[in-house]
């Protein structure tokens, strides 16, 4: 293909994939208010459309046509972008997973090094958020947004080596098939169960939301954020809700991999109960305060994963 | 296998490009229904309906510079390991020395940024 048709092709994907992501988001968050409705025994939304089906549609149509509110003292570019570097990192990352053998955006010869590196602008979308607003509150959720984010990439990316090392490959679609006969799950447990809690705490969900703690914070980074603005954070959190859980589901459950159901199929069954155990984790647990979340990353979880690497690397030595 | 560089970065920018385009027009088309009324207290920071306490520009916590330190040293080292991951399938017992030698020696770092109370939130 030539340069510019591979231009094209990349515009023309991007579009679609921001076009899915919106629709994604709109069943993620109906999903998880029925999910947690159901688990507190409450029923959930019920008025707008059959069950409630419709309700995120209308919530989306308000947000857009809602006033854009921006803070007489914040700064207007450093207010604008901060939104825009949180959500476009998180649909960037999706570019490189195989939702089936041909069906892939990208098949980069680092993808799996793409996929943890492009989320990393995140951070400073956070920062910029929270320091434009020119808010007590926004400033501190933007700092220690910050200060989470970076401290659990670490235990994440060393988790995430362990799996590169066994299927010898930085392309996603050669992870795939590696996993062909055995998922990475069975050899890799402890790296598994360090990914999907630092996951949790890269994408500030529950038990990790401290920068968005209601009682202290406000909303944290995105306390002045409001209509459009403020629905694309939403938008990244569930489109990073979403990404890191196809990526586990790829990583450690052997992505599309699978019996007579066409492995888009399978992917999707995979990442979609990863993000249920997400959800239901939201229900269930407490929120961390902030120097116990540092004190779990870097006593615990750090430690962890160095000694995780080196045994991994070892077995698999012994074995090989 | 990828396919080569030139195509694959040329690709990410269209993706890249479109990514980014879509949400700034959808900003500016709906710009032109929204409501917009400023007025002076909407203008001011919420901070749970109080007076602003202080300056939100102003020097912050000490304990955020060490852990962004300490994430220095460890975020190289992670970056480091996977170039050296892919093949260490075939790099055999030697190979598997020297990164567990490497793994150790910034272990070793992190034992004295917890021996010097770097890493407790305070």
């Amino acid at each position: 293909m030539s340069l510019s048709g591979t231009f094209a092709a990349g515009l023309l994907l991007g579009v679609v994939s921001f076009t899915l992501v919106g629709v994604l988001t709109a069943v993620l968050v109906l999903a998880e208010r029925k999910v947690g409705a159901r688990m507190q025994a409450r029923v959930g939304p019920m008025h707008t459309g059959p069950h409630g089906s419709l309700q995120t549609i209308a919530d989306m149509v308000k947000l857009v046509m809602k006033e854009d509110v921006r803070p007489a003292r914040a700064d207007a570019v450093a207010f604008g972008l901060g939104p825009l570097l949180v959500a476009v990192p998180a649909i960037l990352s999706l570019a490189v997973i195989p939702f089936g053998a041909p069906l892939v955006m990208r098949d980069l010869n680092v993808g799996v090094l793409y996929f943890l590196a492009v989320p990393g602008v995140t951070v400073v979308g956070l920062l910029l958020a929270g320091w434009a607003s020119y808010d007590n509150y926004s400033f501190l959720g933007g700092l220690r947004s910050s200060a989470q984010f970076i401290s659990y990439e670490i235990p994440r990316g060393l988790a995430v080596v362990t799996v590169v090392m066994l299927a010898g490959s930085l392309s996603t679609v050669d992870l795939l098939e590696a996993q062909s006969r055995v998922p990475y799950i069975v050899l890799l447990p402890v790296s598994f169960v360090i990914y999907a809690v630092t996951s949790l705490a890269e994408v500030n969900r529950v038990p990790f939301d401290i920068p968005e703690a209601e009682s202290e914070l406000v909303a944290g980074y995105h306390t002045e954020y409001s209509g459009f603005r403020w629905a694309l954070f939403f938008l990244a959190e569930y489109a990073g809700l979403f990404a890191a859980s196809a990526f586990g589901a790829l990583l450690f459950l052997g992505g599309g991999n699978g019996p007579v159901l066409p492995p888009v199929v399978w992917l999707l069954i995979k990442t979609g109960g990863l993000v249920f155990v997400g959800i239901w984790i939201r229900f269930t647990l407490p929120r961390f305060r902030a120097d116990q979340l540092m004190r779990l990353a870097w006593k615990f979880f750090l430690p962890l994963s160095l000694a995780n690497l080196v045994l991994a690397a070892a077995v698999m030595r012994a074995i090989a | 296998m990828g396919g080569n560089y030139l195509s694959d970065v040329v690709f990410l920018l269209g993706f890249a490009l479109a990514v980014i385009a879509l949400p700034v027009i959808t900003l500016a088309v709906f710009g032109l229904f929204r409501p917009r009324f400023p007025d002076v207290l909407k203008g001011q920071a919420y901070e749970s309906g109080m007076p602003q306490a202080s300056i939100p520009r102003r020097p912050f916590h000490m304990a955020y510079y060490n852990f962004a330190l300490v994430f220095i040293v460890f975020e190289v080292e992670t970056l480091l390991l996977f170039a050296v991951a892919p093949v260490l399938r075939d790099a055999g017992w030697a190979g598997l020395g020297e990164v567990a030698a490497f793994v150790a020696l910034v272990a070793l770092s992190l034992a004295y940024a917890w021996r010097k109370g770097a890493l407790v939130w305070k």
